[in-house]
């Protein structure tokens, strides 16, 4: 049975009141509330304030904790917006806020300086001191670089203490925010504004013999990231969140994979083994083709099964070759 | 560094001793050129150890400044070398290093508290707050992002935050913020011998080692269930062309204004910085009567189409090459 360091926190990102109220909560911890991507996007918690304050508390009242994200990049005219949504998320005891600005994290430390900052992927932290620089800012959990290699993030991690670690265990990861909607731009008959909700509808950006998912202002992944043949060294190294980036996902999907995780959690936890390959193949079956492939050395879109020859091996085999 | 503590600067790319003396004689205040292995570009328009030495000499003698680009994002393997290549660049006399890692400028600012720091544009700086971030962290530079979908966003900055802006003015642009682009390495992402680093490496991460692979300038497809909506260039923007903005940047707090293409030829530099000197010039001479001369059109044209024809023949060709070579190893 591997060590456990310490029990890892699972949690899913809830984009909606309405994705949340059909979200079957029981099998996470904690949930991200709001959709990042797009401040526009129907129904988004961190534009209806009221609603953001609600599920705050009704996730809180369930004994899970509730973390509000902001936006991604946010310009100065919506600037406003980050501060509203900051300043709710506080008066509303969110557990802590999810930041991915430099700027972001700048006011809301200088504002709200008790309230805990998650950092994400989106803050390239790629090396020890770049996390140390913002565990000494006061941020209480970051996110490593999602195109590091899983030995990168575990010596960031060996060489940083007093931090959470957290890491994306499945969904879409993101490959790109762009300066405009892609889909406004691209669609015919779409005009910039008003929006039309067009990403309601899944679109992907096909490239020939590959593909991203287009979801308006950003390109994620097109198969789900997964880790799910990796658990027991994930649980090993003693991280403290496993991340389900779901923030495109409806709730009967999020409920799945929850509970696909939630359940190699448990048997890892009761027997210190779990059916992997009955889980992977239970994923497929909700989420398609999986990708995990940059944690293992090759591209973001591949995927590494724990079964395959070590990717680092075959990599200096080729070298040697040549 | 406060603002307007140095004069309006045209900045222009070097990828060679002798592309920096062409941009230095046409005009430029400065060059900036990338480090080895550090800089965001492909090694054959980076400075190795024994090369930035000669280069800073060289361009000095001409009366122009350099500043150094190393704005990867270092991995853990990286930092040693990170840093020993600001220790050496700062012993050969550079005027600046552009910085994008948080860490890595923090460390440059407590160690060469003399050495001046630009916040790359790979640090997408969009609003006020994030620049005074990077300005606490020590740079006394900021690059606005050339993303920015509202333009008033520099004279935003500029109001609030008392640190010196510089903008790209031309060239080409990503569909993506830079520094939050993982497109490459989504695709491909390959192990290769590096002869500098005498061992195998991962190449076609953008944010690490800058290996764009230019993704956002190819022909793609918008589809729904199967069914093609759109296709064409469609994340391809069109060349960022500053001269009619000049007014507004140097209204507010931009200056230095920089020109994109580290990886482009010499005569395109020459004409770049040739035309951009004469406008900011004009400007500098009387700024209530500037306004973008027509026969500036016909060199701007030829500098859009030397850039996609550079483009067409050798970025995207010389990555997919690459890339073939190494998949048929």
């Amino acid at each position: 049975m591997p060590e456990f360091k310490s029990w890892p926190e699972l949690s899913a990102a809830v984009a909606t009141a309405d994705i949340l109220a059909e979200t079957e909560l029981d099998d996470l911890d904690s949930v991200y509330l709001g959709q990042p991507y797009c401040l526009k996007v129907s129904g988004n918690l961190l534009r209806n304030l009221d609603e953001l304050s609600d599920s705050i508390k009704m996730i809180q009242l369930s004994g899970r904790r509730a973390y509000v994200t902001t936006p991604i990049i946010p310009e100065s005219k919506d600037f406003d917006s980050v501060e509203a949504i900051v300043s709710r998320a506080a008066a509303f005891g969110a557990d802590a806020v999810e930041i991915h600005d430099a700027g972001v994290l700048r006011w809301t430390r200088k504002n709200f300086p008790d309230l805990p900052v998650h950092l994400s992927s989106f803050l390239n932290i790629y090396q020890p001191e770049t996390a140390i620089f913002y565990k000494d800012m006061g941020v209480t959990r970051i996110v490593p670089a999602n195109e590091l290699l899983e030995s990168e993030v575990e010596l960031i991690k060996e060489q940083v203490e007093r931090i959470e670690f957290a890491v994306p265990v499945h969904g879409s990861l993101p490959l790109g925010m762009a300066y405009s909607c892609l889909l406004r731009r691209n669609l015919p008959g779409e005009e910039m504004d008003p929006c039309r909700q067009q990403c309601a509808e899944v679109h992907d950006l096909d490239m020939g013999d590959w593909k991203m998912r287009c979801v308006g202002t950003s390109l994620v992944s097109a198969d789900d990231f997964s880790m799910i043949e990796f658990m027991p060294a994930l649980i090993s190294k003693g991280f403290d969140g496993f991340r389900l980036e779901t923030h495109f996902d409806e709730a009967e999907r999020i409920s799945e994979i929850a509970n696909i995780y939630r359940n190699a959690l448990v048997e890892m936890a009761s027997r210190g083994d779990y059916p992997a390959n009955d889980l992977k193949r239970h994923l497929q079956e909700v989420c398609g083709d999986l990708s995990n492939g940059w944690r293992y050395g090759l591209s973001g879109k591949d995927y590494i099964s724990s079964l395959d020859e070590d990717p680092f091996m075959a990599a200096k085999k080729a070298m040697d070759k040549s | 560094m406060t603002k307007s503590s140095i004069k309006v600067e045209l900045m222009a790319p070097a990828s060679s001793i002798d592309t920096a003396v062409v941009a230095a004689k046409n005009g430029a205040d400065a060059v900036y050129a990338g480090v080895t292995n550090l800089s965001m570009r492909p090694k054959r328009v980076e400075f190795k150890d024994e090369s930035f030495e000669d280069l800073i000499n060289t361009v000095h003698s001409h009366g122009s400044k350099v500043y150094a680009t190393m704005n990867i994002c270092p991995k853990p393997s990286d930092v040693d070398n990170f840093k020993r290549r600001v220790s050496e660049i700062n012993d050969f006399g550079v005027d600046a290093v552009i910085v994008s890692d948080v860490g890595m400028m923090d460390w440059i600012h407590k160690n060469f508290p003399d050495l001046p720091i630009h916040a790359s544009i790979m640090t997408s700086i969009v609003n006020p707050e994030s620049a005074q971030f990077y300005k606490d962290l020590g740079a006394s530079v900021v690059v606005v992002s050339r993303s920015l979908e509202d333009i008033g966003g520099v004279e935003e900055i500029h109001g609030k935050v008392d640190v010196d802006l510089e903008v790209f003015v031309h060239g080409g642009i990503c569909y993506m913020f830079d520094g939050i682009c993982y497109m490459s390495s989504y695709w491909k992402q390959k192990w290769d011998y590096d002869e500098d680093l005498g061992d195998i490496r991962l190449v076609g991460q953008n944010n690490t080692k800058g290996e764009c692979h230019l993704i956002c300038k190819r022909n793609c497809s918008l589809t729904s269930n199967g069914i093609v909506k759109a296709d064409g260039k469609l994340m391809r923007r069109p060349d960022d062309v500053g001269l009619g903005k000049i007014p507004y940047y140097l209204k507010n707090g931009v200056r230095i204004l920089k020109i994109e293409g580290r990886a482009m030829p010499a005569y395109y530099i020459e004409a770049a910085t040739k035309l951009y000197r004469e406008a900011i010039d004009l400007y500098l001479s009387d700024p209530e009567k500037y306004s973008v001369k027509d026969s500036w059109a016909p060199a701007v044209e030829n500098l859009i189409e030397a850039r996609h024809e550079y483009e067409r023949k050798w970025d995207i060709e010389r990555n997919l090459q690459a890339w073939e070579k190494v998949e048929n190893t």
